[in-house]
This record gives structure tokens, sequence and C-alpha cells, in this order.
């Protein structure tokens, strides 16, 4: 309890109300429809296209469903799709990095050369080509897709990083110790590379909530049938944000707050992981 | 002598190919001190990163024979060779500050060594690790940039002897300490020499601070041993002008007002190096046939050789002028 409450404090305050935005997100999302009155797709002919009153904080959409009870639905799905693609992104970049730095050679240069052949293709025409593709699009396709599209500026920061560390004095040291490879990688290379691995896993899971919500308006993330995500629920808001913002308004905001509290505790990830600030020394250790 | 660590022809090319180690030999004695001393630039670690095969790119280690209580290093496998870093040649580098992880504190990195070296499981190697460290007066465990100069350098002697060494090879393990600390980095590593039986090759730009601690001293100068023996004869009796060059630069008790003379001029540059002698420029015994021929290491004295044409009356009378 104390270490959390340490690690928490070296967050600094705005990455603290990040953790606390998206915890207070993620428990709302979980618990909130089982608890509500309504359930996600209940219809009430009786109460159709209502704004928003005590009744219904968030309104109603066109067939009577309670508005606030299918945000907090869809928020399992692009909370999920988020984490979950961010986590692969990570995974997959950060070791791949790591890889190329140690191993060098054509290993290196052909890591580099298929990051860079996955950043030159049009993210978004793929997803799009790729969604015609599939005939019943769910949650995991999404994610394996946008991680897929998503780990190549992490494989660029953990290959920078660790090709620099490499060559400072403590790594030489190690090896004069007699560390291995692996060893090197594991416990010197991936450390130093933690502060931007952070940084990136938790941007990421923000540009990826971003991309559904963007897939799923087009009608072409996840099938909104099956699983509603924030995206899903703004699909038509052209028709309806005029007279009726409340449908499209709210899933917003949800997006904009998780968003807006993943990349705060970036930031402060960033900060609190590096050594001394951020600062680290690069001194020759040859006369 | 039954030499430890024998190094025969130890040679180590730069990027443009010039010799930066040049056909060095050593060889270092059980319980016994050697000190390698030199300018900045004189290939001194190179010289010791040489003998554990860790020359850094693009230098390159292009010749040279080591062995390690009779047993040939040169040419073993990645896996085999990593046994001998550490467990066999232990390295204490230079500057404390760089040679720590700043993201783990100390006692985890000493621990991480013991876990290779020893086979020690996650808690085991944890106390011997905060032993080690206790041993050499380090008892707080934390992050490399809270501790001070002198615990950083003593935490990494900790690190390079906890696996038991056969060798100690440091680099210029007191460059960046008070003197106070100084001495007491020194006797740390004379009580291992004395207990432990320890081969210590000591390298140093200052042969003052080494006369107290060392048995041997080999003196280098352009990427060759100019001058070696036992400490007490060469400091006593330079024969090569420019070990007399350093001991006049050296500080010393007792004489505080005697100027200290620098040597004229500089280190030549290694792919540039004059025809005979490279320290004739800046000699001053320099004569005809030293810009003629390299001198080679010859014998001069019990256990002592120099690679320098002048002759024992000729050095002691230069040694007195100075």
């Amino acid at each position: 309890m104390r270490r959390l409450r340490g690690g928490l404090a070296r967050l600094g305050p705005p990455g603290v109300a990040g953790v606390v935005m998206l915890f207070a997100i993620t428990l709302a999302s979980l618990v909130g429809p089982m608890l509500s009155p309504y359930g996600v797709d209940e219809q009430d002919l009786l109460a159709r296209n209502q704004a928003p009153s005590w009744a219904h904080p968030f309104g109603t959409a066109e067939l009577g469903e309670d508005v606030l009870t299918r945000v907090l639905a869809a928020g399992r799905i692009s909370l999920l799709v988020g984490l979950a693609t961010a986590a692969a992104a990570t995974v997959v970049g950060a070791g791949l990095g790591l890889a190329a730095a140690w191993r060098g050679g054509w290993i290196d240069s052909a890591l580099s050369r298929l990051t860079d052949l996955f950043l030159i293709v049009p993210a978004f025409v793929i997803l799009i080509v790729l969604s015609l593709t599939f005939e019943r699009v769910g949650a995991a396709q999404v994610i394996v897709i946008l991680a897929l599209l998503s780990w190549q500026s992490l494989f660029r920061l953990t290959r920078a990083s660790a090709l620099r560390t490499r060559e400072l004095p403590y790594v030489q040291a190690a090896r004069a110790a007699g560390a291995g490879g692996s060893r090197i990688v594991r416990t010197h290379l991936l450390a130093a590379a933690v502060p931007e691995i952070a940084a990136f896993a938790a941007l990421a899971v923000g540009v990826s909530m971003l991309a559904e919500s963007a897939l799923s308006f087009l009608s072409l993330g996840i099938d909104p049938a099956a699983d509603p995500s924030w995206g899903t629920l703004m699909i038509g808001a052209q028709q309806t944000v005029e007279e009726r913002p409340w449908l499209t308004l709210f899933p917003g905001l949800m997006i904009l707050a998780t968003v807006l509290a993943v990349s705060l505790i970036g930031d402060g990830l960033r900060t609190a992981l590096s050594p001394d600030g951020g600062r680290r020394p690069a001194r020759r250790w040859l006369s | 002598m039954n030499a430890v660590l024998t190094a025969r022809g130890l040679r180590v090319t730069g990027p443009s190919g010039a010799l930066l180690v040049d056909g060095v030999d050593l060889a270092l004695a059980p319980a016994a001190v050697t000190a390698l001393v030199g300018e900045s630039g004189a290939g001194k670690s190179l010289t010791g990163l040489a003998l554990m095969d860790l020359v850094p790119g693009p230098a390159r280690l292009c010749g040279g024979e080591v062995a390690l209580d009779g047993r040939p290093i040169s040419g073993l496998g990645p896996r085999d060779l990593r046994r001998v870093r550490g467990a066999g040649i232990a390295l204490v580098p230079q500057d404390p500050a760089a040679a720590l992880d700043p993201v783990a504190r100390v006692g985890a990195q000493v621990a991480e060594v013991l876990r290779v070296h020893r086979g020690l499981g996650r808690a085991a190697a944890r106390a011997a690790a905060a032993e080690a460290l206790a041993e050499v007066g380090v008892t707080r465990d934390d992050h490399p940039h809270r501790l001070s100069g002198g615990q950083r350098q003593r935490a990494l002697i900790a690190m390079a002897l906890a696996p038991g060494p056969r060798v100690l090879i440091a680099d210029e393990p007191t460059a960046s300490l008070d003197p106070t600390v100084q001495i007491g980095v020194l006797d740390l590593i004379a009580a291992r020499r004395d207990q432990g039986g320890l081969a210590v090759l000591l390298i140093s730009h200052d042969i003052g601070s080494v006369a107290r601690l060392a048995d041997r001293v080999a003196v280098m100068y352009a990427g060759r041993i100019v001058e070696e023996g036992p400490v007490r004869s060469v400091l006593g009796a330079p024969r090569h002008p420019y070990t007399a060059g350093l001991i006049a630069l050296a500080p010393r008790m007792g004489r505080p007002r005697v100027p200290r003379v620098p040597i004229p001029g500089s280190p030549p540059e290694p792919g540039a190096l004059p025809p005979g002698c490279p320290f004739a420029p800046r000699c001053p015994a320099r004569r005809a046939a030293c810009e003629a021929a390299r001198p080679e290491l010859r014998p001069a004295g019990p256990g002592r050789r120099v690679a320098c044409v002048l002759t024992h009356r000729e050095a002691s009378a230069l040694g007195e002028a100075q």
C-alpha cells in the first residue's frame, strides 16, 4: 500500500488525476450497466428521443434506450480495444526494437526495413479494406489490425534507446563481468527504455481507441449489433447531432476523458521513470 | 615466478589501421600488484580490455595470446569467454559514475553478478551482495546517483571481487576520488592482494599514487612498454628518460617547493610515429641513434627491462640532473 502511494506520488498531480479518471471510467463501464435500472438494449417506446432528465441523465435514443447505460456498456469494448491493442503493439514494438539494436547486422536491417514498410502503407486505407474483407468484424479482429499498424513508432524509439544504451560504460562493464547478450538486453537495455515504452503504451491506448471510434463511426469497425463501442454509438451523428446532440455528445466526452486520462498517465510515467528526471550520463570510458 | 595471467604480443589496431597497442607482453604474479602507467592515449586501458577480449569498436584486437593459469583464453567460444570474464578476470572500469546502471540499486547489480557466476538463487544472491557491499564499507543500498563517488567506486570493486576472480584489472580506480578516499580504495585492493592472493593490474596515469601499492611497474608510451621492473628499483633509478619525466611530475611528500617540470611536447599520434624511438622528439637525452631505429625492450638489471639506448650510467646522470 505504501509502495502504491509512493509510486502514485512520483507520477505528479496530473498523472494521479489521469489514474483516478481512468479508474473511474473503467469501474463505471464494468459495474454501471449491471446497476442501471435499464437494460442495454431495452426499448421504451413511450420515452423516445428524450433530452437528458433525472430519469435518463444522458437522454434516450431513437427507440427509447437509456443512453447512459449504453455509453457505459460501450465503454467495455472501447477500453478493451484500447488496452489490448496498446499491450500487443507495445510487446511487438519493444521486442523487435531491442532485438534489432542488440543483434545489429542484417537482423537490424531487415527489421528496420520491415518497419519502414509498415510506416509507409496508408494505415486507414488498409483498415478499411480489411474491414470490408471480413464478413463480420469483432473486437478481436479490430485489435489485431490496429496493433499491426501501431507498433512501428515504438520500434524506432526502443531501438534508438537501446543503441544508445549499449555503448554506455555500464553495459560494457556488464560484458566485462561476464553477462551474456540476453541478460544485458533484459536487465540493462529494457530497463533503460522503460520511460519510452511506458509513455508509448499509455498514448497507444488513446490512439487506438480513437482509431476504433473513427472506424466504427464510419461503420467499418466492430459490428454495432454485437458489441457497441463509443464509436458505434455515434453512427449516424450527422443526422442527429443538431436536434439530439446528447446522442453524440456523451460518447464523445467519454472518448475525450479516456484519451486525456491515458495521456496524463503517459506523461507522468515518462518523468517518473527517468532516472535523474530524464537526464542520463553519457560519458566515454576510454582515456 | 608463476604468473596467473600472461599476455604475449598483444596488438590492437585503430580504425585507420594504426597500432594503438603494439606487442605488449605482461605477466601478472599472484598476490602482487602490477602498475601500468603512462600518459593519456598510451594504450593502457586498451591493453587492460584486450586481456579480456573486450576491445571496443572500431578498435580491434588483432594479435596476441592471453593465458589464465596456463590455459589459453584467446580463441575461446563466447560461452567460455563469459565464464572467464568476471569469474577469472574481473574489471573495475574507469569512471564509477558511468559504470553502474543508473536505474537499478547497487545491491541488485552485485546480486546479478553472483547469480551469473555462482549460480545463487535470488534471495541468496541478495544476501551475499549485501555482505559483499558491507565488506567494502557500502552499507546503504541505493541507486548509484545517490551514492558518493567513493561509495560507487567501492561498490564496483565489491562487484568485481564478488565472484572470486583470480585477476583484477583496475582502470584508474582512484582517478575521480578525493585523496583520502583514494587511500581507502587502494588499501582495499591491497588487502585483497594480501589475503586472497589476487593478481592485480592497476592502470594509472599517476606514477606517484601507485608507488605505495604496486609491486611491479610497467611504463607505457605510444602503445609499447618502454620500461618495467620492481617498483622500488624503477622509481629509485629509472632507466628510461620518459619514466624519469613521469617521476619528476609526481607530487611528493616533504618536497613541496620543488617545481614540477612537465615533459615538453605531447605524445605522438598513433598513425604518425617518428621512425626511431617514439619518445625521441621529447627526450632531453636524445642522440643520433635514437632517430635511426626504435629501441627494443632489453634486460636491464635484476627483473628489469628497458627500451632505451642510454647506458645505466647515462640514465642515472640524467636522473640527477632532474
